[in-house]
């Protein structure tokens, strides 16, 4: 009995700790996602209409479908130099959407990765610094699972998901950038 | 081709009007739009692209066709800004619909929204349905290692179905749980099962700190938390994480999860395990509650510490406490607290094709021997008053060679050790045939990620001799 009621005054301090703790919650919506990743910039949203040409050179370039032609693109500029371009992709990672902001700098090349929604239970979700990996990286046969992306055990199909929706964006956007003047 | 920038250049009154009723039909069309399911909205957006495009496709047609008819007809500015500005109405439905939840409005403002905070979720309503199984083909070797028979018959097995089956009341509240069928056949004749693996409720406050109870799953060892087919490697789940860890232990209970940056957490108070059940041969496998009437006298503690701070790294460990005597008394009257401490360290390390996963456990029984007299165990039935185990697994996916795709082939290999009485109570003996050396070579093949197909071959060693090779196949799905 003795050890019982320790586990249960140490369970009740624990959660009277919770409760008082408890309510901040945020949620992330795309004007909060923009914010985030171009803080004091001005962006300025841009809507393509990709041509069929366009629409299969992007399914080549990224190895994944491409499901659209209509692209929302979200252009920073910071004291007066271009910041980089935002994306919002959404799609399904096993049966259930998640939502992610790509951010792809000037270079081409990822700057951001945030995920806005995910509504499969959140055991599937890969934890902090794992989306970092994709920063730096560029539309090449290295941006897949297994070669520079890791793996998370236990969250592959969001591991998977996540890396295609990165090469599709990098796709996107780079065709963007050759119809460019 | 920027929409902004796009060519259109010149027009006249009649596409104008084609272009106002097709923009206010489709405006029509999305005033009835409602939160849907996401099949729906994807055929909305389906249908919605389809339009746009055939309406840019009339827009370039007529455009092209006006200068033969009427060359020099300028295009009021007016009438063109108001073509683009439905255009762009009908480019931000479009988008929203693909978004969904993502682009609505922020509960909260943003300030104080840092790196941290982007990890949140968007609350939606409403039932989540998944679920995974396993169907295998057994082959034992005819002899034991002694030579003598093994006894052993080959066999075909469904182990198990499960259904993942989830509802979310809120942004605060979901419930999750899955329900499991063993052996195909639940019936007097059949050793089938039909079992609920766990089934809970979760409050949800934020990323480090959230509430769960009901029948939840132990937070001990790589595989109880994780034992879809499709994350092990080997047909079968490691022998330590059976017997020193019961396979798929779930217990009735409370206790608060999250996660950090870099670390995850969980800390439970569940009904403790059922020492009656314990035995030598199959150490704690049969002591869980399972959440089915179990005997909830003593309970414990058990909890649970992840570094996942490197991409690909999970290194932790978990420590499960408590007395498991759950009432039994021995001969003098006097009860047998025995209790239970559990505890492992684990690390599992994925990097490019490369995966390593190591644990090592170790449990300790105190009152072994009253157990074992209130039981009416002797000799080598003894339950051990220390169990021990630990495995080494590696495997290479070698399609990660070739430049990309979703196929994996990965030869792997899983050496391990259990002894479910590394130590018993001086008076009793150790049964060398619990003293378990198992080396696994394998291949598995996944041609997407969400299904598995396994080889592999195990060879089993024991102190006693009486290990029995087999040979097995496997083929796993998860959806």
């Amino acid at each position: 009995m003795c050890s019982r009621a320790r586990i249960a005054i140490a369970f009740v301090v624990g959660l009277a700790g919770l409760a008082a703790g408890a309510g901040a919650r945020v949620f992330l919506s795309t004007d909060e996602a923009l914010r985030l990743a171009f803080p004091g910039c001005a962006v300025a949203k841009q809507t393509t209409f990709l041509t069929a040409a366009q629409l299969q050179r992007a399914r080549e370039l990224a190895g994944v479908e491409v499901p659209s032609a209509l692209v929302v693109a979200y252009a920073a500029t910071c004291n007066g130099a271009p910041a980089g371009t935002a994306y919002f992709d959404a799609h399904i990672v096993r049966t259930l959407p998640e939502t992610l902001l790509i951010v792809v700098d000037p270079q081409g090349k990822v700057a951001r990765v945030e995920v806005l929604s995910f509504e499969e239970p959140e055991d599937y979700l890969p934890r902090g610094p794992w989306y970092a990996q994709f920063v730096g990286r560029g539309l090449d046969p290295e941006l897949e699972l297994d070669r520079a992306i890791r793996r998370v055990s236990g969250a592959s199909l969001t591991a998977r998901s996540t890396t295609q929706a990165v090469r599709r964006v990098l796709a996107i956007d780079r065709v963007r950038r050759e119809a460019e003047p | 081709m920027n929409g902004k920038e796009r060519g259109v250049s010149r027009g006249g009154r009649n596409w104008g009007v084609l272009v106002a009723v097709c923009g206010l039909s489709l405006i029509g069309v999305l005033s009835g739009a409602r939160p849907a399911r996401a099949a729906d909205a994807q055929e909305r957006v389906e249908q919605l692209e389809r339009e746009v495009q055939a309406l840019k496709a009339e827009v370039a047609r007529l455009s092209a066709a006006r200068p033969a008819v009427q060359p020099a007809a300028p295009v009021p500015a007016a009438e063109l800004a108001e073509i683009e500005r439905r255009l762009e109405i009908l480019a931000e439905e479009v988008e929203r619909l693909k978004l969904g939840e993502a682009a609505a409005a922020a509960d909260q403002p943003a300030h104080g929204l840092g790196p941290a905070a982007s990890k949140v979720y968007r609350a939606k309503t409403g039932v989540s349905i998944g679920g995974y199984g396993e169907a295998v083909y057994e082959n034992f070797a005819a002899h034991r290692e002694d030579g003598s028979p093994s006894g052993l018959a080959d066999q075909t097995d469904l182990r198990r179905a499960v259904v993942y089956f989830g509802y979310r009341w809120n942004e605060k509240y979901l419930f999750n749980s899955e329900l499991e069928f063993e052996h195909a056949v639940a019936a007097s004749d059949k050793e089938g099962e039909a079992e609920m693996e766990f089934a809970y409720v979760d409050r949800l406050f934020r990323p480090g700190a959230n509430l769960r109870a009901g029948l939840v799953l132990m937070p001990v060892g790589l595989i109880n938390e994780l034992h879809e087919p499709t994350v092990f490697l080997g047909v079968d789940r490691p022998l330590t994480e059976e017997l020193v860890i019961p396979t798929t232990w779930r217990e009735v209970g409370v206790g608060v999860y999250g996660e950090t940056r870099n670390l995850a957490y969980r800390s439970y108070v569940t009904n403790s395990l059922d020492a009656a059940r314990f035995s030598g041969e199959e150490g704690l496998a049969e002591g869980k509650g399972e959440g089915s009437q179990s005997r909830a006298r003593d309970l414990a503690w058990s909890g649970r510490l992840d570094f996942t701070g490197v991409p690909g790294l999970l290194a932790g460990g978990s420590l499960f406490a408590g007395r498991t005597g759950q009432g039994l008394r021995g001969a003098d009257g006097r009860a047998i607290g025995a209790r239970t401490t559990l505890g492992e360290l684990h690390v599992d390390w994925r990097w490019r094709g490369l995966q390593l996963r190591g644990l090592l456990a170790r449990a300790a029984i105190s009152d072994a021997a009253a157990l074992d007299r209130a039981l009416g165990l002797a000799g080598g039935e003894s339950i051990g008053s220390r169990l021990a185990g630990g495995y080494l697994e590696a495997g290479f996916n070698l399609f990660s060679l070739r430049p990309r795709g979703e196929p994996s082939l990965v030869p792997y290999v899983r050496w391990e050790r259990v002894d479910t009485q590394d130590e018993v109570p001086s008076g009793y003996e150790r049964d060398p045939a619990n003293d378990r050396r198992l080396l696994t070579l394998g291949l598995a093949y996944k041609p997407i990620d969400a299904l598995v197909v396994k080889a592999d071959w195990r060879r089993e060693r024991t102190a006693a001799r009486t290990g029995v090779d087999r040979f097995a196949l496997s083929l796993g799905y998860v959806f």
